[in-house]
């Protein structure tokens, strides 16, 4: 697997976006370097703003620009949309705002160590009434393109770096509802097919658990992995559907157990089929290291997940 | 130019205390200290008898409007007042503020009534609101301008001068402070020297604030009166470069007994017999045949 930055994935298409929507307007909090928005302030000066360090007043400037009809992007990283989320309920969700929250190093950043890890980033705004999207770096060009056709106040949540599957998404659109407005989203996909147990994930744990599928089936475990960019709108069909066919669902996610992927799909799983469950998140405070090194101490890397499968399903 | 503004104001102020006496519950003293500095802002003209902000009394969704953002939100009540008066609200709905099913919600809120210019309610986020029209209005050269008016208490949240640092080169931004004295435990001196902070941080800074400490009983208030506040209003839209902001000092509950500069109404509603005292003061201004009509509300 090759690594790459989703982060210039992201610099890339804004740049795109900029040229199709006269509307986008990028704003940044003295991270620009590091969100990658460069190419969209060479070429579109006079719709970027740098905030300086100032998440709150970058969100709340943003519910402005969208109440007279801009449409603006403002990014930081994931850590600290947190310092802003009463701005983000009051200013931008509560109001139904089409501003996109681009949260950049979501999960384990590496040696700047716990101050700036993203883990609680998609609990916290799955709290609010707004999309919740957290892509693989193969589905990230088709989530931005699609969140820039839908008009809600959405949240999308990048990594500093990442795997590629090089596995082509199967990208359907769905339309679900976020506070009893329509919004579009990309539905589950299949990146496996398997009979033993079902695997969901998203983001960068994509790439991981697609390696787990293949260690597990050493173990003679044939499991089924089904991506789920969006969080919310939840779309559960195909989760239950697989369910059905495996009795058995592991959640992988690079986040707190608390508001994230294997709470939001295990809810959801509990009420219509319940069954037999595991969560894999990232537990306690972690501290600086590389991200491999996190991923090990964690619980998070292939071959800890991989035992961890193995005993439960052998209990 | 704008004497007739008291009598509006008079109207907006007993509207404001008859809502607040049928809800039960709400903000008298952070309303009534803000009323006439919005009842200018709708009503009020310059020397030339130019209107002080562009709106269309027919049409509220009009592009070329200016914006109001109230960022204390609290004071709701004085907004769906003044809104009555140009005619965006009907009189008769005033009276279902804070009920359930209401559009008339306890703090600002767009969602309910489309007109209103943003929502708001949690204190120091709408200067960052109006920050971001007035970024948007520059962005397509339109001549929009944006007024946000605030609360001092509010002035305390760090994002206000986040929002403060931010706004360089905004010359369609109007923060106007409504400066009252009092937070809601305590006096708002810690803000004390305003002007030199507003100053520093590259704003052009009309009126200054007096200090709790330093206020008396009789002392003329400029944000009670209409010819200073537009007057003020009117220097700070020939600004270029510069956002504005504009200190006008009033008194807690407005100029009216017992309210007046009396912290304990901040965020309780008045009774029938402070009523009954109040409507002695503000009948003065707007005549008792009008009086005598709210207070037929007011039975009723």
């Amino acid at each position: 697997m090759e690594k790459v930055n989703p982060r210039k994935v992201f610099g890339k298409t804004i740049a795109k976006l900029g040229e199709m929507y006269p509307e986008i307007v990028v704003l940044d909090a003295d991270l620009g370097s590091s969100t990658c928005t460069g190419e969209f302030k060479k070429r579109f000066p006079e719709r970027y703003k740098d905030c300086g360090v100032s998440e709150q007043d970058m969100m709340g400037t943003a519910a402005g620009l969208a109440i007279t009809g801009k449409k603006p992007y403002a990014c930081t990283f994931a850590i600290f949309i947190g310092r802003a989320w009463e701005q983000i309920r009051q200013s931008i969700a509560y109001q139904g705002l089409d501003v996109k929250i681009i949260g950049t190093h979501g999960g384990f950043v590496g040696e700047d160590g716990k101050s700036h890890h993203g883990t609680e980033d998609v609990g916290i705004i799955r709290t609010l009434p707004m999309v919740c999207v957290v892509p693989s770096v193969e589905e990230l060009e088709e989530v931005l393109y699609l969140t820039a056709e839908d008009k809600n106040p959405t949240y999308i949540r990048l990594f500093r770096q990442s795997d590629e599957m090089k596995i082509k998404p199967e990208i359907k659109i769905g339309r679900g509802f976020i506070n009893g407005k329509g919004a579009w989203y990309i539905k589950p996909y299949r990146i496996k097919e398997g009979r033993d147990v079902t695997l969901v994930s998203n983001g960068r744990m994509l790439s991981k658990a697609f390696n787990l599928t293949k260690e597990l089936g050493l173990y003679g475990i044939d499991a089924e992995l089904i991506s789920i960019p969006y969080v919310k709108p939840l779309d559960d069909e195909l989760v239950i559907e697989s369910l059905k066919k495996t009795g058995k669902l592991v959640t992988i996610e690079e986040h707190r157990k608390e508001g994230g992927l294997g709470e939001a799909v295990s809810s959801v799983v509990s009420e219509k089929y319940p069954v037999k469950t595991k969560g894999l998140y990232i537990s306690g405070i972690i501290g600086s290291g590389k991200c491999s090194e996190l991923y090990d101490f964690s619980g998070l890397s292939v071959p800890r997940m991989k035992e961890e499968i193995y005993r439960w399903l052998k209990d | 130019m704008n004497n007739g503004l008291k009598k509006i104001s008079a109207r907006v102020k007993k509207n404001i205390l008859l809502m607040l006496k049928e809800a039960g519950s709400g903000h008298t003293g952070g309303s009534l200290s803000c009323a006439d500095i919005l009842v200018t802002l709708y009503f009020g003209s310059d020397s030339e008898g130019k209107k002080l902000m562009r709106y269309e009394p027919e049409n509220p969704f009009w592009e070329g409007r200016d914006r109001l953002v109230l960022s204390k939100g609290h004071a709701a009540p004085a907004l769906y007042a003044v809104l009555s008066e140009v005619g965006y609200i009907p009189e008769e709905e005033l009276f279902t503020l804070r009920k359930l099913g209401s559009r008339l919600q306890g703090h600002v809120d767009k969602q309910m009534l489309p007109f209103l210019e943003t929502s708001t309610g949690s204190l120091g986020q709408g200067v960052s609101i109006g920050k971001g029209m007035a970024l948007s209005f520059k962005i397509d050269k339109k001549p929009n301008r944006v007024y946000v008016v605030a609360g001092d208490g509010e002035l305390q949240e760090g994002q206000v001068w986040e929002a403060a640092r931010n706004a360089k080169g905004l010359d369609n931004l109007t923060l106007i402070v409504d400066y009252n004295g009092w937070s809601i435990d305590s006096y708002t001196d810690c803000l004390y020297p305003l002007r030199n902070k507003f100053e520093a941080f590259g704003w052009y800074v009309i009126g200054k604030e007096i200090p709790s400490s330093e206020r008396k009983e009789d002392m003329h208030m400029d944000g009670h009166d209409p010819e200073k506040i537009a007057e003020y209003i009117t220097e700070a839209k020939e600004v270029r470069e510069y956002p504005q902001c504009v200190i006008l000092n009033t008194w807690k509950g407005g100029d009216i007994y017992p309210f007046k500069n009396n912290p304990k109404y901040h965020g309780k509603a008045p009774t029938d017999e402070e009523l009954e005292i109040a409507f002695q003061q503000l009948d003065r201004l707007i005549g008792d045949a009008i009086g005598n009509e709210y207070k037929r509300v007011l039975v009723k």
